[in-house]
């Protein structure tokens, strides 16, 4: 299976940052999102995810508080930031070109 | 840019906030994963159990995790670094024995590194007492043809204009010196500074009291005013608060005190000054020679460059000014030598040479003092076993675990800089008074010193750290104790403690060797220096004439021969025997050979030897007599010389006539009319010659040649006193004889032999003494070090002790056994050790001529202090496991 070595940090951001700025999740709820959206190809680990949402939310790009789950257990929720948004948009635009440019040379090579 | 703005927030905030609430809220945000894990799989189906069970398999353990998270924190590292800074205080408190051990080892080995690099730092500056901006004070010379612009009949002259000239480049002062005798409450003899209005304000020199020249003073009519030096001011006047106004005599005229210098201060001659008086005051207080008539006082100058002025920019100017004024003194034609160079008290050969002799020995010892360090850590470090097994078993990276043991090796080598810094400055300024340079730890030093510290920190502390963190702790989490095997830190351990023995044996052994060394590079005749009193007085101040100084003299060695305590009296120059330094001068002799021409003379030493000077130093007649009655009347006739003039002169000097010359009488007289004035005088004895290595030549002694009568005027004479017992106890009677015949008289200097020779070699003698003190501390650390390694030997194996005892052995058999041990490696060390000093002590040699071989005592000496040290130190543990008691030893499990 595809571990947190296989999705460059990058990507990781992209994908996290995504899902968040759907809607705000927990934790866990973010992990199995990523599984579900994914079909289980990337199966987010504590150990992937975690690590990345501290650094994320330290770059500013999305806030934590704390809340009650849909099971009324005490989680932490995130939500994306207006900065956050603006480096969607750049983490996007970056996969865009990129996925573009693999593309052109498998097909042409 | 917003982003690592807010990361630095972020990590500000969390140290504000105290990263202990963070890692709850970590460890709750971790719980609550795994609790809507489990929730998860329970709602899938599962059992509560199955589902718990589950899915702490499926996201394994958490702590890693949690790791990986702190570890993606902004600045995690500075927090690892802080825990573990915290980590490492606590371990201090635990073992406060040995962690008190390290700091000292340390401590002691970065006091003399902080002591050495301020003493280099501080003689590469150089900078005088008293002067402030020495970087921007040049030297300056002209020369016209060979001969130097301030040593002719112009002089002032041509400094006013020279002064002038260059004024827009730098500002230029001019001064000269001369014996003067001063009216004190006795009549003392001192150094006066002849200077131009402006030197001490060239300087850069405040006074302490009072003011400095005015410009109007440098015209005689206003010229009678003084600065005194700090030393008269605080030891003849009582430092008088109300100095100023004072009327003092100097020579035949009274100045009125104006002010007092900065402590020490005297231009670039330090503590030689007592006194500082205008240029147009010297015909009145110093007026010309006796000995030396028509000889021109020398001007020196010196100058502080203007803003943004090169030295270059000065000579230039200067050489033009020169040549301006040959051209208009009408001097011309002859070419121009300009040299401005910056005012350092070490010239640069010296530099680097002084660095290469101070430096090794501290170094040494702070190596020494870091393998001691690292000793004491590995044998801390083997307590420490069990906890640092587990945490190495529990997924600590082993980098991580060894770089909190550099921190806590990093924390001890911090504190000990701190306590050696302290230490440091004590030994400093007892340096600093006995160089008279100032040896500040400022800025600079401070920066090397950290330097010096942090890699000392990271080299005691990394072979112990990776030590530690092997293979070994795993076998240790065994439960059994080791008792023997890797642990012991054997044979890297021993090989520690063997290399520090051999270091400091090394260093004691050297240091010794050497301060016998320099101590044989002293003044020295048949007579021992401490029962030899030389008493220096110079007539020519009080220009008296030559019959009436004649007289003095004689007087003086009459009565003084007959004080108690005096075996024989002498007179001659004060560089007539030994010469302290100061090359040939006045009193010096121009000296045919038999066959010679008038073209080939020689500069011999030597001159007028009155009374029995010959018996006063101790001074075997080889060959040949002694001066007699019938020698001493009328102009001399024959000459005794000394065995190192002998050797010279093909075919023995006994019986041979040789022409001398006064030297300074000679003057403008060519080599023939010098030859034709000269006088024919036979060598009728050949005595010892008097050993000064220091300041001869290869080793060898200084030829010399001496006459019953005088050749020339001299008023300038040295009494030299042989005495039974110490003979300083004869100065204050020699005072007294001396007031008797003739209270005007001053007495320039008086000390024995010893006291002579440590003014001109003392500072080295006190480098060397400071090294062997050094090895005597690096001696001691070693024994530290010992201690440690044999404890901690004993208390690994104490259990073998026990079942030796218990199986029969004595108490004696297993405290040899350990003091064998112990002493296998005192042997081994000491042999390396005294093989590294006896190579440095044959380099030494090599520099140091003089002395007859290697000091067996100095070295029997340090040898000895060496095993009784190490004896003790191993016998202290050693005694400790003697008394093991077997059963309980056996019990320990």
């Amino acid at each position: 299976m595809p571990t947190r070595k296989d999705v460059p940090q990058g990507t990781l951001d992209l994908l996290i940052l995504r899902v968040l700025a759907r809607a705000p999740h927990h934790g866990w709820g973010l992990m199995r999102r990523l599984s579900e959206l994914t079909d289980d190809v990337f199966q987010a680990t504590p150990g992937a995810i975690f690590p990345a949402l501290q650094r994320i939310e330290e770059n500013g790009w999305v806030t934590g508080e704390w809340g009650l789950s849909e099971n009324n257990r005490k989680a932490r929720f995130y939500t994306i930031t207006k900065a956050g948004r603006r480096q969607l948009q750049k983490e996007q635009e970056h996969w865009q070109v990129i996925t573009g440019a693999v593309a052109r040379v498998l097909e042409g090579a | 840019m917003s982003r690592h703005l807010s990361r630095v927030a972020a990590m500000l905030g969390r140290w504000l906030r105290g990263p202990s609430r963070l890692d709850r809220a970590l460890d709750d945000e971790m719980a609550s994963v795994l609790d809507h894990e489990i929730d998860a799989r329970v709602a899938a189906g599962m059992s509560p159990d199955e589902a718990r069970r589950s899915a702490r398999a499926a996201f394994g353990n958490l702590e890693p995790v949690k790791e990986q998270v702190r570890d993606a924190r902004t600045g995690a590292l500075i927090d690892e670094a802080l825990r573990d800074v915290r980590y490492g205080l606590r371990g201090m408190r635990r073992s406060p024995g040995l962690s008190v051990a390290v700091v000292a080892s340390l401590s002691v080995g970065l006091a003399v590194t902080v002591a050495a690099i301020a003493f280099v730092n501080a003689m590469l500056v150089g900078s005088y007492p008293g002067v402030v901006d020495q970087d921007r004070l040049v030297h300056l010379d002209f020369r016209w043809g060979s001969r130097p612009i301030g040593f002719s009949k112009n002089s002032e002259a041509d400094f006013a204009v020279l002064r002038q000239n260059l004024d827009d480049v730098v500002e230029l002062a001019a001064s000269a010196s001369d014996e003067v005798t001063v009216g004190l409450a006795e009549p003392r003899s001192m150094i006066a500074g002849l200077v131009s209005a402006n030197y001490f304000d060239v300087f850069g020199a405040r006074p302490v009291v009072g003011r400095t020249f005015r410009s109007e003073e440098e015209r005689p009519e206003h010229a009678a005013v003084a600065v005194i030096s700090h030393a008269v001011w605080t030891r003849d006047l009582a430092g008088d608060p109300a100095v100023v106004g004072r009327t003092l005599r100097v020579a035949d005229a009274v100045v009125t005190v104006i002010g007092v210098a900065p402590p020490d201060f005297g231009g670039t001659s330090p503590g030689v000054y007592g006194i500082w008086v205008p240029l147009a005051m010297a015909s009145r207080v110093a007026p010309e020679s006796t000995s030396m008539p028509g000889r021109p006082r020398g001007l020196g100058f010196v100058g502080r460059l203007g803003l943004g002025v090169s030295p270059e920019e000065v000579a230039s100017a200067g050489a033009a000014t020169v040549a301006q004024l040959l051209a208009d003194g009408g001097r011309p034609g002859q070419d121009t030598w300009t040299n401005v160079r910056g005012v350092s008290r070490i010239d640069p050969v010296q530099r680097s040479a002084m660095v290469l002799a101070v430096m090794p020995i501290p170094a040494l010892v702070l190596v020494i003092a870091c393998v001691n360090a690292s000793s004491l850590l590995l044998a801390r470090g083997a307590r420490r076993r069990h906890e640092l097994a587990i945490r190495l078993a529990i997924g600590a990276g082993r980098g991580r675990v060894v770089r909190q043991l550099v921190i806590e090796s990093v924390l001890f080598a911090l504190i000990a800089a701190a306590v050696g810094t302290l230490l440091a400055s004590w030994g400093l300024q007892i340096a600093a008074r006995e160089f008279s340079i100032a040896m500040p730890i400022d800025a600079s030093v401070l920066g090397v010193t950290l330097a010096v510290t942090l890699a000392a920190a990271v080299a005691s502390g990394i072979a112990p750290a990776m030590r530690m963190t092997g293979h070994a702790p795993f076998r240790a989490l065994g439960g059994a104790r080791a008792g023997g095997g890797d642990l012991v830190p054997a044979p890297k351990g021993r090989r520690l403690v063997i290399a520090q023995i051999a270091l400091s044996i090394g260093v004691l052994a050297t240091a010794t060797q050497l301060v016998s060394l320099v101590m044989a590079q002293g003044g020295s005749g048949g007579t021992p220096p401490d029962r030899l009193l030389i008493a220096a007085f110079d007539l020519d101040q009080l220009r008296v004439r030559p019959e009436e100084a004649t007289r003095f003299y004689a007087q003086l060695v009459d009565r003084v021969s007959t004080l108690p305590g005096v075996e024989a009296a002498g007179l001659a120059r004060r560089n007539a025997v030994w010469t302290f330094g100061r090359g040939k001068g006045p009193g010096s002799l121009l000296v045919w050979q038999p066959g010679a021409s008038a073209r080939d003379s020689e500069v011999i030493l030597g001159g007028f030897a009155g009374g029995d000077l010959f018996g006063a130093l101790g001074l075997a007649v080889l060959q040949g007599r002694g001066f007699q009655s019938e020698d001493r009347t009328g102009p001399p006739r024959v000459a005794i010389v000394n065995e190192a003039f002998a050797r010279h002169l093909d075919g023995g000097a006994l019986g041979r006539t040789l022409r001398v010359y006064g030297y300074v009488q000679r003057g403008p007289l060519t080599d023939d009319e010098a030859f034709a004035a000269g006088r024919d005088v036979q060598v009728v004895g050949v005595i010892e010659s008097a050993g000064e290595p220091f300041y001869s030549m290869d080793g060898e002694a200084v030829p010399k040649i001496y006459l019953p009568t005088p050749l020339q005027p001299e008023p300038e004479l040295a009494l030299y006193l042989r005495t039974g017992g110490d003979a300083d106890t004869l100065a204050g009677p020699l005072r007294e004889v001396v007031r008797a015949v003739d209270p005007r008289v001053p007495v320039i200097d008086i000390g024995t032999l010893s006291t002579w020779n440590e003014r001109t070699i003392g500072p080295l003698v006190w480098l060397t003494r400071a090294g062997s003190l050094l090895g005597i501390i690096a001696l001691l650390l070693t024994a530290t070090g010992l201690l440690a390694v044999v404890s901690y030997v004993v208390s690994l194996r104490s259990r073998e002790f026990a079942i030796r005892m218990a199986l029969g052995s004595r108490r004696a058999g297993v405290l040899r056994l350990v003091l064998r041990q112990a002493m296998r490696m005192v042997v081994i060390g000491f042999t390396i050790g005294g093989g590294l000093a006896l190579l440095a002590t044959t380099l030494l040699r090599t520099q140091f001529r003089g002395s007859d071989g290697l000091d067996i005592e100095a070295f029997a000496g340090s040898t000895a202090l060496l095993v009784v040290i190490m004896l003790m130190a191993s016998a202290v543990p050693a005694s400790r496991a003697a008394r093991v008691d077997p059963v309980a030893g056996l019990k320990e499990e």
